[in-house]
């Protein structure tokens, strides 16, 4: 009960973050909100993934993924570049905690912790990387396939009739 | 068609989106597309990188036209993004002549945005970070003056013309006094550690690595190379200022350690 309990703070906490951030970088109006939605779901994974004894590096893989494949959702349900939902939601998984902690200890001359938090911090990085790379590729397959999006649902359409503003995604 | 009047309008697109953040591929398409309404259109060449465009078009019975445009200033705008998509595709499905597509793209770049509501955001999304790092009420309340006060050195920073490394150093050396001088006043009720790193986290690079990993994806090496560089300047350039910060300031105001 008490997990639970905190587990939608967080997630309030990454929707509030997220909301307020998506506006920074001047999202649409109207997109803002969802963009918000995508960066609470990271969280929640993320809190799972944590609560679960998955471990940071993983659990930071699962939000990411799970962020990726929603920005790729919503950007396919409202027909905008995925990049408006992307990097607003990204933002609760990028590792601000290693890095923080990474300075912390370089300056209380604790070698091995610096080590532990740089190497985590990087690892961080590096699966978010391969996470919105995984979904990229998985969504570009729909397309490459001759897929057609028509909302959520894919539809096979013969090559040549493919139009090209339809690209621009 | 006017060749010129084409070529304006596809470089006028390709600045903005660039200049606002988004990723090359999505220019270089963009930019292909509107060069592709001219129908006669023999050549189209359209190279985007990080700092600059450049782009070829030869027409039949003319001779070949290349413009270079050196980018100079980026930043995050998304709404732009969305709107030269908007206009683009407009235009490429006949809805709209070059001329009004021209118009349209010239009158969203004079647009001066409205930020007289972004230190409320950047406390709000600093507050937010907080509940999400476990931090409590109070917590979240301080970190909103972090964020008040980030915004602060982001708004000098820019009015100073700071270089974009050195603008990350500076606001997160104030992120570190102004969190430590709380902690001096409020003392153990205060999380400084959460506050701390909940205020730095609108300065991380997120969108740097997003788009270099989106850019490397669709090969364009160089773009995603620099961002990549650009992900990790940010990242020094914030790391060096908290530790300046914490170094200098925790020892002026909290005596005794930490």
């Amino acid at each position: 009960m008490n997990l639970a309990a905190e587990t939608t703070v967080r997630v309030f906490g990454a929707f509030l973050a997220v909301y307020s951030f998506a506006y920074l970088i001047e999202t649409p109006k109207k997109y803002v909100l969802r963009a918000g939605l995508v960066g609470a779901l990271g969280c929640l994974v993320y809190t799972i993934g944590i609560n679960t004894g998955l471990g940071e590096v993983l659990s930071s893989f699962l939000s990411a993924l799970s962020v990726a494949f929603l920005s790729h959702t919503f950007a396919r349900i409202f027909k905008a570049p995925v990049t408006l939902f992307l990097i607003a939601g990204i933002l609760p998984t990028v590792p601000g905690t290693g890095m923080y902690q990474t300075v912390h200890y370089i300056i209380e001359g604790n070698q091995k912790m610096t080590a532990y938090y740089f190497t985590q911090t990087l690892e961080i990085a590096g699966v978010i990387a391969l996470a919105i790379f995984v979904m990229d590729t998985v969504f570009g397959l729909l397309k490459k396939g001759g897929w057609k999006q028509n909302s959520l649902k894919y539809v096979r359409i013969v090559k040549s009739k493919v139009k090209s503003e339809d690209d621009v995604q | 068609m006017d060749t010129q009047l084409l070529f304006d309008t596809a470089m006028l697109a390709g600045e903005i989106m660039l200049c606002s953040g988004a990723e090359t591929y999505r220019v270089e398409d963009t930019m292909h597309h509107i060069l592709k309404t001219a129908d006669d259109a023999e050549i189209i060449e359209v190279l985007v990188l990080m700092t600059g465009i450049s782009a070829t078009l030869k027409r039949t019975g003319e001779m070949p036209v290349s413009i270079v445009k050196r980018v100079a200033s980026r930043g995050t705008n998304l709404s732009r993004v969305v709107e030269v998509n908007e206009i683009s595709r407009r235009y490429c499905g006949q809805y709209l002549t070059v001329e009004q597509a021209y118009d349209m793209l010239l009158e969203l770049k004079g647009e001066k945005h409205n930020g007289s509501l972004h230190p409320i955001a950047i406390a709000g999304a600093c507050a937010g970070f907080t509940l999400m790092f476990g931090g409590r009420l109070t917590d979240a309340a301080l970190a909103a003056v972090v964020g008040a006060f980030l915004a602060l050195c982001l708004f000098c920073g820019k009015k100073l013309e700071f270089h974009a490394f050195i603008q990350d150093v500076t606001s997160s050396v104030g992120v570190a006094f102004i969190s430590i001088v709380l902690k001096a006043i409020i003392g153990t009720p205060m999380n400084m550690d959460i506050v701390m790193i909940s205020a730095i986290m609108p300065l991380v690079p997120g969108m740097a690595i997003t788009n270099a990993v989106r850019d490397t994806l669709q090969g364009d090496y160089i773009s995603g190379a620099a961002r990549t560089l650009e992900a990790f300047l940010k990242a020094a350039g914030i790391a060096l200022g908290i530790g300046i910060g914490i170094a200098i300031f925790s020892n002026i105001f909290l005596k005794g350690g930490r």
